[in-house]
């Protein structure tokens, strides 16, 4: 069975599907193959991304290539790993894309072009943090590093309990329906 | 209280980068940091952009009463949309309207101060009363990263008039009994239309004489002409069932779609040439409208068959029908006659001594409903022998002076009405 998709979501899913894969396949160029079932079990899920892009699967598809990127390749911080990057976001992108509405709601331009430009600008600091990490490897550790880093996590963990802990209590019912 | 929840979107984002930056400090990979910023950054500033607001939506259709074919815009306005960034809607199908864009789903983004313009093109195809079903309505915020809705809002009611199918008549009623109209009377008055040449009477205008024959004559003559007076026509709709099936006005038609709209076209025509025109619906509600003349006359007419509900009220009998039709209304039976209801009341009509004209709105190669696992070859006999039968009924009603005419538009009833024009200027022998 075929889903009725108009062309606008049948590119956004063909995205979904492409770019993990892409992400994994980058990083032959770093020296990891990646393995069949591996790549199976992300074409898997990639798929049921997206046929449902609201689902938690694409935690998932997400959180696989970047382990394997950490995991895999002899060298991590190949400029392969800009590209990957790449991939993540437009899949990630693809998927906030299709899930603004039904499956069948064509695709709205601008709505496309505004986030083109949004995933440029969060692009802006991966080469700036590729080449401090690139510049910083080798190098004696220093502390400051982890201090960042752990600010960093501080952020991610206040992030997520903004978003997480809080469960408004939303009652559709008591929306004002006037008509 | 908060009507935003966070999005799909935003919780995977901040999954991503959570998981991402924890094994970056666990193994000491900075590539995870790398492939993690992206999504730090979509988190932080979906987070950023969350609102505070408590949207209303509000929705309205441009015309509620409209014409088959007729468009109108459904419209949306979001009270205190503050943050909100794009709006989807989506309208269910309903049956007989079409809807712009197809499916009735619509995305935009927010203008400045919540405005709006995610209107959707609505378009009846079919006469009655049409409930547009209910819509949902969800907003985003910047960055997707919170929602609220979706929300159900309530479909409006349309009233879709009949449109009005082709028609024009040139011929005359055949018995106009009314005061100041467009049809010649039989009876001899102020009018243009010549009638004969007669003696001089006292009282007659000075300006009637034909000086012409009156030199002649060696006595004074006048031209006499007819009085023109209007009429009173009783359109009779039988909505006792529905045969075909209906597409709309893009579509087939059934005959009940045939029915109403020659109604609507009748009604249109004979007010507006000034005639006083009533209706009387053979259905469920039994409707009924006395005789009257005018534009706002003509709406109600329109208005009611409209709301005609068909099928079969319980009580039904010949007898107890009442059609409220006084001498010389001409009553055009809008039927199918299929019914031996319709085809009594209207013998008992001609029998009264009222012109009245049978029009047949039973489209061609119209198939019957049967009860399921009926064998259709049996059904198409039984209706084979149900047509043969109605024509013979026709004939019959032919025979005591109510002619038959298929519905076909402009001319139906031009053939018929002069006919029964001829008929009435024929002396005749009544019996006490």
């Amino acid at each position: 069975m075929i889903p009725r998709w108009t062309p606008g979501q049948w590119l956004l899913r063909v995205v979904i599907v492409l770019t993990p894969l892409g992400a994994v396949l980058a990083g032959i160029p770093a020296g990891a193959t990646p393995g069949a079932y591996f790549l199976l079990v992300l074409l898997v899920l990639a798929v049921l991304f997206a046929l449902f892009p609201a689902s938690t699967a694409g935690v998932l598809v997400l959180l696989m290539p970047v382990v394997w990127w950490a995991a895999a390749p002899d060298d991590p911080l190949h400029p392969m790993s800009m590209v990957a990057a790449v991939a993540l976001l437009a899949c990630h992108v693809a998927a906030v894309l299709a899930s603004y509405g039904p499956d069948r709601l064509p695709l709205d331009p601008a709505l496309v072009r505004l986030w083109v430009r949004r995933a440029l600008l969060v692009l802006v600091p991966v080469p700036v943090l590729w080449a401090a990490a690139d510049v910083l490897t080798g190098e004696r550790e220093r502390p400051a590093v982890w201090v960042a880093g752990l600010a960093v996590a501080g952020v991610a963990a206040v992030l997520s309990t903004t978003v997480f802990g809080e469960r408004p209590q939303q009652l559709r019912e008591s929306f004002v329906q006037l008509g | 209280m908060n009507l935003w929840e966070p999005t799909p979107a935003l919780r995977r984002a901040t999954a991503v980068t959570a998981v991402a930056l924890g094994l970056a400090l666990l193994l000491g990979e900075p590539v995870l940091v790398v492939l993690a910023a992206p999504f730090l950054l979509c988190s932080v500033l979906g987070v950023v952009h969350r609102p505070a607001s408590s949207p209303r939506v509000r929705s309205w259709v441009d015309q509620a009463t409209l014409h088959e074919g007729q468009g109108t815009v459904s419209r949306l306005l979001i009270d205190d949309a503050e943050g909100a960034e794009y709006l989807v809607r989506r309208t269910a199908p309903t049956p007989y309207v079409a809807l712009h864009p197809a499916g009735g789903m619509r995305g935009t983004l927010l203008g400045e101060g919540g405005v709006v313009e995610a209107s959707v093109d609505v378009s009846p195809r079919r006469w009655g009363r049409r409930a547009l079903a209910h819509e949902k309505v969800a907003l985003t915020s910047p960055w997707g990263g919170f929602c609220c809705g979706p929300v159900m809002v309530h479909g409006h009611t349309l009233t879709v008039l009949p449109t009005t199918a082709p028609f024009d008549s040139r011929a005359e009623v055949p018995q106009p009994l009314g005061l100041v109209g467009a049809h010649r009377s039989q009876r001899n008055g102020d009018g243009s239309e010549f009638s004969g040449i007669r003696p001089f009477q006292a009282g007659d205008r000075l300006r009637r004489i034909n000086w012409r024959v009156s030199l002649r004559s060696e006595s004074l003559h006048v031209v006499a002409t007819r009085s023109e007076e209007d009429s009173a026509v009783l359109i009779v709709v039988d909505a006792l069932a529905e045969h075909g099936v209906s597409g709309g006005i893009d579509g087939a038609a059934s005959s009940l779609d045939v029915t109403v709209r020659a109604a609507s076209a009748l009604a249109e025509h004979y007010v507006r040439r000034g005639d006083r025109v009533g209706l009387r619906i053979l259905g469920v509600g039994g409707e009924s409208l006395a005789c009257g003349a005018g534009r706002r006359h003509l709406r109600r007419l329109q208005w009611t068959l409209a709301h005609l509900r068909p099928g079969e009220p319980r009580d039904l009998s010949a007898d107890r029908l009442r059609f409220r039709a006084g001498s010389g209304t001409v009553v055009i039976v809008l039927s199918p006659m299929l019914h031996d209801v319709v085809v009594t009341a209207t013998a008992g009509l001609a029998g009264r001594g009222l012109p009245v004209i049978v029009v047949d709105t039973l489209p061609q190669g119209t198939s019957p409903a049967v009860v399921k696992d009926t064998d259709p070859v049996v059904a198409a006999l039984a209706w084979r022998m149900r047509l043969t039968d109605r024509d013979v009924l026709f004939a019959r009603l032919s025979r005591i002076g109510c002619p038959a005419v298929p519905w076909r538009g402009p001319g139906t009833l031009d053939d018929v009405l002069h006919r029964l024009a001829r008929r009435a200027q024929l002396p005749q022998v009544r019996v006490r």
